[in-house]
């Protein structure tokens, strides 16, 4: 087996998978900055174009890590992947890098499109590359480690979306109370990239555990065996009412996790 | 001969489930190894163990000569699995999945998987999406054969396909013994599996009730039916070299399927007052697999009981009245 070989096709895979995505967002960029050409406002125009130009990579890096990680998971093309002959390592790092370089352009394509709407309009609007940008950029690498971190980790591709919006809040409420708000300053910048390292840390963690043979449960079941918590069946416990809170019950014991989180943002809200 | 899979005394406990019991199991090289059991029985943990995907909870097993917990890549390697459910990319064409996997493996896989889904005549330039379920079953097939791997492992690997291509398929499997290549085919296809196999498995309830070579079990177990003309007839004790693998009474008649009962055996069941008549019939590995899996097995915690032969087995079903044999 040539690696370098196996590396290049696992990046082409990886291509293959994001250019969807890619293509998806650079078309609703030019549509939304085509849009807002023809709203009459010059502030409105320069918040709204800015607001793309920042909002795609944000989009982008939240949605990579379902898309590359949690999708494969659920459609199990992970576990046919996982049996063939290759380093979990290359697997996870290929991954990883596909997300990244997907950030980078899609970041290209959004200045592009930005540059494209400030030559269309004439002047209209304040051509804007104030730091924050910068810091937006951050912010993007921040929501790409953490999308892959929760991807890794948590089974549910929904759960693991509402696990990584729980902690870019959580970092912005925190960063609000802590730091100055959400800005370009130092000290928000070397929190920025202390977060993304503990989620890189984190992440690859649950990466080399998503992919490691399944351990065996660490408790001794044996003893309880027979017990009643084992044996408990629904059927003991409950009686079918109605069709309704049958269908009821299977949604909330399906989306239990997802439930929870919701009502843990509402709650944070 | 060397055997490619070794498994000693391997257990796995899940929550509430003891899915393998304490499994003993040789498989020896360039044979066809048929694995049955029914439905949770125990079969796909067992392959999963052997594949790496899955540590047991207790026990040791080797494939190829490696352990599947260190060597699992060198294993994959070497091997060929395919899944009950194959998980294949949809968006990729038949032709761009072999590409894509021949980077994984040595020169010569792209070329023979070429040859095989030709061989499948299934279409090269389509879209897996689009693909019939049995054709999805062919390319995930092509795959696993295309390294010329020295041990194939499949679980469940004809459901979706046709008649005429599962037997094809079956018969290829003899092919690659001859060369010296290994198969292990977990089925409940028993009448196909049964024409290929060298040698056969069969497990119940996270144990192995049953491991011969397939020639062994034709010419050794029976079915024996047996009419009385008082079912509470006390039969005489079978010799200690027969096994009663299972035995049912409805009436005044009496079934077992017995593994090697003999002429004399025959004559001192004949010879006992009451015995209306004796008739045996060389049992079908279905027969076999049926007794074999009928009844439950004790409690993992008397382990040390339970050989191969699994000659403690309660194999009379609860609905059996009064089939009795001399102590």
């Amino acid at each position: 087996m040539n690696r370098s070989l196996a590396l290049k096709r696992l990046c082409w895979k990886e291509y293959r998978q994001l250019l969807p995505l890619i293509v998806m967002l650079a078309a609703i960029g030019l549509i939304m900055q085509l849009l807002f050409l023809l709203s009459d406002s010059p502030s409105e125009q320069i918040e709204t174009h800015h607001l793309v130009l920042v909002g795609l990579p944000g989009l982008f890096a939240a949605g990579v890590g379902a898309l590359l990680v949690g999708q494969e998971r659920d459609t199990r093309t992970l576990f046919w992947m996982a049996s063939l002959p290759i380093l979990r390592k290359d697997i996870i790092y290929v991954k990883f890098l596909a997300g990244v370089v997907g950030l980078l352009a899609v970041w290209m394509i959004s200045f592009l499109l930005y540059l494209v709407s400030y030559g269309l309009s004439n002047g209209r609007f304040v051509f804007r590359t104030e730091p924050d940008v910068w810091f937006s950029f951050l912010y993007s690498v921040f929501l790409l480690v953490v999308g892959f971190a929760t991807a890794w980790s948590v089974r549910s591709t929904f759960v693991g979306l509402l696990a990584l919006v729980g902690i870019a809040m959580a970092y912005t409420v925190a960063s609000n109370v802590f730091l100055a708000p959400l800005t370009e300053d130092i000290y928000s910048t070397v929190a920025m990239i202390l977060c993304s390292s503990f989620a890189v840390w984190f992440g690859w963690g649950a990466a080399q555990r998503a992919l490691a043979p399944m351990a065996p449960p660490r408790l001794n079941l044996r003893a309880f065996e027979g017990s009643s918590f084992f044996d408990r069946s629904i059927v003991d416990r409950r009686r079918i009412q109605s069709p309704w809170s049958a269908l009821v019950w299977q949604f909330a014991v399906q989306n239990r996790a997802m439930l929870i989180g919701l009502a843990s943002l509402f709650r944070c809200h | 001969m060397s055997d490619s899979i070794t498994a000693s005394r391997l257990e796995m406990r899940f929550p509430g489930c003891e899915a393998l019991r304490g499994i003993d199991l040789n498989v020896p090289s360039g044979s066809v190894f048929a694995l049955f059991g029914e439905n949770g029985a125990g079969k796909t943990t067992l392959i999963r163990i052997l594949t790496g995907f899955q540590s047991p909870t207790a026990g040791d097993c080797t494939v190829c000569g490696l352990d599947p917990r260190k060597d699992a890549l060198e294993i994959r390697r070497r091997i060929g699995y395919v899944s009950d459910q194959p998980a294949l990319y949809d968006w990729m064409r038949v032709d761009e999945i072999g590409w894509f996997t021949a980077s994984f493996y040595s020169d010569g896989f792209l070329e023979r998987y070429g040859e095989s889904i030709a061989h499948f005549e299934v279409p090269r330039n389509r879209k897996i999406r689009h693909l019939s379920k049995g054709q999805r079953a062919k390319v995930a097939l092509a795959l696993a054969l295309a390294h010329d791997p020295e041990l194939l492992i499949l679980d469940e690997p004809t459901s979706g396909l046709d008649p005429h291509v599962r037997r094809e398929f079956m018969e290829s499997m003899v092919d690659r013994a001859v060369t010296g290549r290994t198969v292990l085919i977990s089925s409940h296809q028993i009448s196909e599996v049964e024409r290929v196999a060298d040698m056969v498995a069969i497990i119940h309830q996270g144990k192995v009730r049953l491991m011969d070579s397939m020639i062994n079990l034709k010419d050794t177990v029976s079915e024996i039916t047996i009419s009385l003309d008082d079912p509470l007839i006390v039969l005489p004790r079978l010799a200690d070299n027969t096994e009663v693998l299972s035995e049912q009474s409805s009436g005044r008649q009496r079934r077992m399927v017995v593994r090697g009962f003999d002429r004399a055996a025959q004559e001192s069941i004949e010879a006992r007052p009451g015995v209306l008549s004796v008739r045996t019939r060389p049992a079908s590995l279905e027969d076999i697999f049926i007794a074999c899996t009928r009844g439950n097995v004790a409690p993992a915690v008397d382990d040390d009981r339970f050989g191969r032969s699994g000659k403690e087995y309660d194999g009379v079903p609860s609905s059996a009245t009064g089939g009795s044999h001399e102590s």
